[in-house]
């Protein structure tokens, strides 16, 4: 949320939007209605990973809810330090990857060299994506898309989550070691193994 | 490639410097060693045109997310679930503070059922009879019905205890029960 602009007279002041930051200090204190401004501010954001790295949307939005509500009960826990959408960020990760290893319904890789099969790089996985023509493969767009989803379904839930923030969330590796709590070298690491792993799942196509 | 062996070289940790080198991300001290191990070893030069085509394709090809639901249908779903967690936490605490209050319960009840055990078993012995070190005083008199006075006498120590039970209170003038 872009922080309120300053009123023009003093009698303005009692109705101006509550910033950012104000609101985290009222829903600390238990206000609900100022939760909800953040929640209605963040939703989209912390659906579209949970939706980037699940690739199921009953799933993402399970997990968005779930994300809110976790982080409604661990308020109190947040100072301040990062930017409270990292601090969200952090809890999606966390829930996703816990979901997919709890599923365990990807076989995913992490080092070792792995071919798609046949069915896999048939298999569209997406239907509503865009139909413009890649020039160097000749796939189409959604087809290209549904690859690359398909790819990334068989990494490691680490290696799928840094990639996504990475990628598609384009933080830098500062804020991806935060929300994954890890160290930078660690960030560094999974993202040079995940993309040699994409490269590899990807063959004939990147 | 090991010439002589003939198998590949294991590669320095610091070759990952790659990915940060291909996003920006490397310090001056961890850009100059990739660049130097690049320099002992041109073959990085494909790992990191590798690393580089990957992100583009990735970055070329972002999916479109959008929520179904729109911000306040979203929080409603939100709210009631916050709200479900609620009703059912009080429920937990019943519980358990009810659990709770039985474990806390179980020493008296054993020490009480103990105690009547003990009574039952050798009570009539150990209060009356001869020889005995204690003789109970059969007869209570009180004026209220609810409280109940024993007297126990010993005729070795020539003491008598009266154990008196039942108040609610102790009264403040004697003489009133």
């Amino acid at each position: 949320m872009n922080p309120a602009p300053p009123p023009s007279n003093p009698d303005e002041a009692s109705f101006r939007e509550p910033n950012e930051k104000e609101l985290i200090r009222m829903s600390q204190q238990g206000d609900m209605e100022a939760y909800g401004m953040l929640v209605k501010t963040h939703h989209q954001k912390v659906f579209g990973l949970a939706m980037n790295i699940l690739h199921n949307e009953a799933d993402a939005l399970d997990l968005a809810q779930e994300t809110f509500i976790k982080a409604w009960k661990s308020l109190a826990r947040f100072e301040g330090k990062s930017a409270f959408y990292t601090w969200l960020y952090r809890i999606t990760s966390n829930l996703a990857i816990d979901r997919m290893r709890k599923n365990a319904r990807h076989p995913h890789v992490d080092f070792d060299e792995v071919n798609l099969t046949a069915e896999d790089q048939e298999a569209p996985v997406n239907s509503h994506l865009m139909d413009s023509t890649h020039p160097s493969t000749g796939l189409q767009q959604g087809e290209l898309r549904s690859q690359i989803m398909a790819a990334l379904d068989q990494l490691s839930p680490e290696h799928r989550t840094v990639i996504v923030l990475k990628e598609y969330e384009d933080l830098d590796y500062r804020e991806i070691a935060r929300v994954m709590d890890c160290n930078i070298g660690t960030v560094m690491s999974r993202l040079f193994y995940a993309r040699k792993n994409l490269k590899r799942l990807l063959k004939g196509i990147v | 490639m090991n010439p002589e062996s003939g198998k590949k070289t294991p590669r320095p940790p610091e070759t990952v410097y790659l990915a940060g080198l291909v996003d920006g991300q490397l310090d001056f001290s961890q850009r100059n060693k990739i660049k130097s191990l690049v320099e002992k070893d041109p073959s990085l030069i494909d790992e990191q045109v590798e690393q580089e085509k990957i992100r583009e394709v990735l970055r070329k090809n972002i999916p479109k997310t959008t929520c179904p639901d729109n911000p306040d249908f979203f929080w409603s779903q939100v709210q009631n679930r916050l709200h479900a967690e609620k009703r059912r936490t009080p429920a937990r605490e019943v519980r358990s503070h009810l659990l709770a209050s039985l474990s806390r319960l179980w020493a008296p009840a054993f020490g009480a059922a103990l105690v009547i055990l003990l009574l039952a078993l050798g009570g009539q012995h150990f209060f009356s009879g001869n020889g005995s070190r204690f003789a109970e005083v059969s007869e209570t008199r009180t004026f209220q019905e609810h409280v109940y006075a024993t007297a126990f006498k010993s005729r070795e120590a020539g003491v008598t205890v009266i154990w008196v039970d039942g108040f609610e209170y102790i009264p403040a003038t004697p003489g009133t029960f």
